[in-house]
């Protein structure tokens, strides 16, 4: 049988139920809900005692997802319209698994919409990085010309340098060297 | 009214472990005699029944210690405390008198020691003392007293005051502060759903007035119980002090 725990909350605070209780399903977890809500109403004046204002029955399932939940102030009307189980017509069982069935499907909506979205913005992101990369690419191949461009120069420069160096090596009388013109 | 004045109004029932029966203990000596030589010790253990209702009462109970319940029995099957019979009382006192057969079914809720003795030799001690008659009959009223008032306080009180009013019984009966109950065994004392009693222990201990365990309660806070509890704690308490 699965457990089912019966939080407490209100608008400031949580007691929450770490125990639970094993009943056959979520209906028997309502009927118990409901009967335990019937208990906290005063027989004498039919009202609930004033520090249960404000305060709601909160029940969950095993994985923690919240399944319903009920305020205590709604407590003196479920016992007025008290019920054994076998009379609950069966259109509120009807109801909750309908609502539970909603439930569910807005949460798997919601995950394939995430999931949509997340693919929709990779697609995006992988065409912006292709285009960057394809710019660098642009970019690199221009500046290997350039630096192509600028070594040829150099070399070109470079020869005429070392016949203006000899020249004036030859005219002080000493032997010209690499180390004395330092680095083009 | 401080609550210090109403303590020193009601003699202290806290249990301290070398207790005895207090109706046996307020007989005459000479009274107590004609009992004493058979009674006999016996240790209560929780759960244990010692009457039902339409059966033969088969021994007459004088706790002194731990705590019975005399549970009205419904016709779904369910068992409502109506009474709670420590060591001020007896279970199964009107065999004294001659009565053979139990009305209600008792139950011991939380362990304890008590002597017993075989109705037959109560009744043959009761025929030869006026004190044993008196303390039957005496006790008798005491406990139909005792009914009547949980029939008013099941009937107009919140389950939270009577919840509150239940654990401070329970706390007159032990030595030390931890009740040794579980929710369930208390959802069935006051005949509430166990989500509901759970819910009251935790906003109990929310508020630092008790601290629930596995199998037992544990009272910090005696006098702010008190204030949670219906004015019936009180009343019965004066009843039952009276019964001795």
């Amino acid at each position: 049988m699965p457990r089912f725990f019966f939080h407490l909350r209100c608008a400031h605070k949580t007691l929450a139920d770490c125990e639970g209780i094993m009943v056959a399903n979520a209906d028997a977890a309502h009927r118990q809900a409901l009967a335990t809500l019937r208990d906290f109403v005063q027989p004498s004046t039919g009202r609930v005692p004033p520090e249960w204002d404000g305060w709601l029955m909160q029940i969950a399932d095993e994985r923690g997802r919240c399944l319903f939940s009920i305020p205590f102030a709604e407590a003196p009307a479920l016992a007025a319209r008290e019920q054994t189980p076998d009379e609950r017509p069966s259109s509120r069982i009807v109801y909750l698994d309908i609502e539970r069935a909603r439930r569910e499907f807005l949460s798997v909506e919601n995950e394939v919409r995430r999931h949509i979205h997340r693919t929709t913005m990779l697609v995006d992101r992988t065409r912006s990085q292709t285009k960057a990369l394809h710019a660098m690419l642009q970019a690199a191949a221009e500046v290997r010309q350039q630096s192509q461009e600028l070594l040829t120069r150099s070399r070109s420069q470079s020869s005429i340098g070392d016949w203006c160096w000899a020249q004036a090596a030859a005219t002080r009388g000493e032997p010209a060297t690499v180390s004395q013109r330092g680095v083009i | 009214m401080s609550h210090t004045a109403a303590s020193s109004m009601i003699p202290d029932l806290k249990a301290s472990g070398v207790e005895r029966n207090r109706l046996l203990a307020a007989l005459p000596p000479a009274d107590l005699a004609l009992l004493s030589p058979h009674l006999v010790e016996i240790s209560l253990e929780t759960g244990a029944v010692l009457q039902e209702p339409a059966q033969p009462i088969k021994r007459v109970y004088f706790p002194h210690s731990g705590l019975v319940s005399l549970l009205g029995i419904l016709p779904e099957g369910q068992a409502i405390d109506t009474a709670s019979i420590g060591r001020d009382g007896a279970i199964g006192l009107s065999a004294g008198l001659g009565a053979h057969t139990a009305l209600s079914r008792a139950v011991v809720q939380l362990p304890g020691r008590a002597a017993q003795i075989a109705p037959g030799r109560l009744a043959e001690a009761a025929a030869h003392s006026r004190a044993v008659q008196d303390m039957i009959v005496r006790y008798g009223d005491v406990l139909l007293a005792q009914v009547q008032h949980a029939v008013v306080c099941n009937t107009v009180h919140h389950v939270q005051e009577r919840l509150c009013r239940w654990l401070l019984h329970a706390h007159d009966r032990i030595e030390g502060d931890t009740v040794p109950i579980t929710q369930e065994f208390l959802s069935g004392m006051l005949g509430v759903q166990r989500t509901t009693v759970t819910a009251i222990c935790r906003m109990l201990q929310a508020d630092n007035i008790v601290d629930v365990r596995r199998g037992r309660i544990h009272i910090r806070d005696v006098a702010a119980l008190e204030r949670r509890s219906c004015s019936c704690y009180r009343v019965v308490r004066r009843l039952t002090d009276h019964a001795a």
